[in-house]
């Protein structure tokens, strides 16, 4: 019991628009074990982001309830969720989601940015582990997309989280770089970092050692 | 401050008219703003912000300056405007107070009638017009004064000196004449209550009848009076002080009133009465007494006729409602100029409001996915009202360093052209008091918080996912 991180217990997401009700995610119950590296996949407009945006706490369900490292986040204000996101959770999107005055640097630092210590030295060492080390004073239009993507995922390393969510972060790139991007991913899960990531590239679902495929909503499979 | 610290740059901003401003940046804050400025943090985030979008921040920045170099210079002109004002109302509040005080004068006017006033009838009056006035909260004194002649060294000269008996610790207060010795410039001394045989010699007095005569020699005074039969010889007074030239005074002597009764036979020590006398009664503020009821009381005490008493109550009265129909019209004036610095102040926040609002509106919907983002990676709600108001802070404050630095120098101009009497159109008086720096300062960065709390929350309120969904 001990070492499930995501536990979902019935949860629903639906959107009401006008007279129609949009079931984005249908009464899925699933939990995902303390290290593991899953892969969410299925078709467009199935509800993967919806369902890993629940998971990382960004929106709340209509209905059942979300148990994410022990805490139940349906008893939690906007504020503290927001803390415990900046804690828990680490972000990397398909459009990477730099921002663009900033350095490489910097990007990396800015959930930090309000914080008493400044993380410079961590910040470097991140860098130099997804192999952007000589691109720090960068900014992000001088940057391929690959290596954007590689100082999103040190950006969402920055406060230590233990679970990483990617909401197709390789969707795009090319499959050469795609791959290095996964290869990256492998590298934090083997350190113990617990890997969720939306994807419908079937070679890339394959790394992972749990496939969750969803379908109109709802899981396809166990 | 550190001991070393060692100026690096000195630039002078404006040198106008004698003002002068200048930024000073010392060795030692060196560090201090690299340190700051090397360190990423909100601060850094908030100026990349501003200067990402330059074109539109600087135009934004030129607006909110002109904006406030207007402000500045408005309210210096009004407080300048007002300064003046204020200057006049107190003018004419001091010459109110003067005319505000009233006099009788109580002079037998035919020398032959007889009817003089004896020491009783002075003290009772002395003793009734302090009273009454307490009473009425104001203060009224008696002032007592012998009016005799000095003959002229030279009998064909037709010059005519007045030589005074004055109460030396009161000396005289008689409508625009004070004379003691607080208003009185004299070489020497004024007159002294202990010595009896003193004088203070005008100036005119000094060259016709002494020439020649210094401080503390004594001289014979020729007195002339009407009264006592004829010429009487004052021998060995001494000359205590003599009196700087003055138009009023040159022919005037002043002598102790009791010494010059007694010397001259004005004083008739059998009956006790005063001989050839004038008594001037002086209250302070004439508005507050009734004439009539003291002028009976007076006539009471002393038995004097009416035609021996005069009084300028109309006078008075004419005067006061001059000063205050003046005073009510520069009040009104000083209104007036409120009310259109309000005005301005109203119009000059809404072009704020309007400026500052847009560009931070804009400054938010563009960044939606960059500050869905900062939530999404744990920025809290309050942190991203910061960085809005920040910006919104730091347009100002820069605004704030342009448009005050032109600000003050249109103000110096304009006060320079006013005070050298150069006219054209730079023509206002202006004045820079901290109060009026500090209500624009107050102001302008109260109304830009203001103009940029809905943009922030706006900003607050976005969804991550939302935030997130668009590309
Ligand atoms: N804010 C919203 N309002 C209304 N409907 C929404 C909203 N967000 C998502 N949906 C709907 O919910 C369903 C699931 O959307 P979701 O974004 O989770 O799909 P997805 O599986 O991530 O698709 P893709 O692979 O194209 O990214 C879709 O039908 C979508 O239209
Ligand atoms: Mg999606």
């Amino acid at each position: 019991m001990n070492d499930v991180i995501v536990d979902l217990k019935e949860i629903s997401k639906i959107y009401q628009m006008g007279p129609v009700e949009i079931r984005a995610v249908d009464n899925i119950g699933l939990q995902i074990k303390k290290g593991s590296f899953c892969s969410i996949a299925g078709a467009s407009g199935a509800g993967k982001s919806t369902l890993l945006h629940l998971i990382g706490c960004l929106d709340s369900p209509t209905s059942g309830e979300v148990k994410i490292n022990g805490h139940n986040l349906g008893e939690m204000k906007d504020a503290d969720l927001t803390k415990f996101r900046k804690e828990n959770v680490g972000f990397v999107f398909q459009f990477f989601n730099l921002i663009p005055t900033l350095t490489a640097m910097e990007n990396v630092l800015v959930p930090a940015m309000f914080d008493k210590d400044q993380k410079v030295k961590r910040a470097e060492e991140l860098l130099e582990k997804v192999g952007m080390g000589h691109r720090m004073e960068h900014h992000p239009n001088e940057l391929s997309g690959g290596e954007r993507q590689r100082v999103a995922i040190a950006r969402a390393l920055i406060n230590d989280p233990p679970i990483i969510l990617a909401d197709e972060p390789t969707g795009n790139l090319d499959s050469e770089t795609g791959s290095e991007i996964i290869e990256l991913f492998k590298a934090l899960n083997t350190q113990g970092k617990t890997i969720i990531l939306v994807t419908h590239e079937k070679d890339i679902a394959n790394f992972a050692n749990r496939v969750i495929i969803i379908k109109d909503g709802r899981l396809q499979d166990g | 401050m550190p001991a070393d610290s060692k100026l690096i740059l000195r630039i002078p901003l404006a040198d106008v008219a004698g003002s002068h401003i200048t930024i000073t940046l010392y060795k030692w804050a060196y560090p201090v703003i690299m340190s700051k400025a090397r360190k990423f943090g909100a601060l850094s985030y908030v100026g990349r912000n501003i200067r990402r979008r330059n074109l539109r921040s600087a135009i934004t920045i030129v607006g909110i300056s002109v904006v406030i170099a207007f402000f500045i210079l408005f309210a210096s002109i009004s407080q300048g405007l007002k300064d003046d004002i204020m200057e006049e109302i107190a003018r004419q509040e001091e010459a109110l107070a003067e005319q505000r005080a009233g006099f009788f004068t109580l002079m037998t006017m035919d020398p032959f009638a007889m009817d003089f006033f004896n020491s009783t009838e002075l003290e009772a009056m002395d003793d009734y017009v302090s009273d009454y006035c307490i009473e009425h909260d104001t203060v009224g004194e008696v002032y007592p004064l012998a009016i005799n002649f000095l003959a002229p060294a030279d009998p064909e000269s037709d010059d005519m000196f007045i030589l005074f008996g004055v109460d030396p610790e009161k000396g005289i207060k008689y409508d625009f004449i004070t004379f003691n010795a607080d208003t009185i410039d004299v070489q020497g001394e004024f007159l002294s209550s202990d010595e009896e045989s003193q004088i203070i010699l005008g100036n005119g007095v000094l060259e016709a009848n002494y020439p020649g005569t210094q401080l503390g020699d004594k001289i014979d005074l020729e007195t002339m009076s009407f009264m006592s039969g004829g010429n009487v010889t004052i021998e060995n007074v001494t000359v205590t002080g003599i009196m700087e030239p003055n138009i009023i005074y040159d022919n005037f002597a002043a002598v102790p009133i009791e010494f010059l009764l007694e010397e001259t036979g004005m004083y008739d020590a059998v009956s006790d009465e005063y001989y050839y006398f004038f008594i001037s009664i002086w209250v302070e503020d004439a508005s507050l007494i009734d004439f009539s009821e003291m002028r009976a009381e007076i006539k009471d005490i002393t038995g004097i006729s009416d035609n021996d008493i005069s009084d300028n109550e109309n006078y008075i009265k004419r005067t006061i409602i001059a000063h205050e129909t003046e005073i009510e019209s520069q009040g009104e004036m000083r209104r007036t100029i409120d009310g259109w610095l309000m005005a301005v102040i109203l119009l000059l926040s809404i072009i704020t409001i309007v400026g500052i609002s847009n560009t931070m509106l804009m400054s938010v919907t563009e960044r939606r996915r960059e500050i869905g983002t900062l939530k999404a990676v744990g920025i809290p709600k309050g942190r991203i009202y910061q960085i809005v108001l920040g910006e919104a802070m730091l347009l100002v404050i820069i605004s704030l360093a342009l448009g005050g630095t032109v600000g003050i120098m249109l103000a110096e101009i304009f006060n320079y052209q006013y005070q050298a009497e150069v006219g054209g159109i730079f023509f206002a008086p202006t004045s820079l008091t901290p109060f009026v720096m500090g209500y624009v300062v107050g102001i302008s960065i109260g109304v830009a918080f203001l103009a940029s709390l809905y943009p922030a929350w706006q900003a607050a309120r976005l969804e991550p996912t939302e935030a997130l969904r668009y590309e």
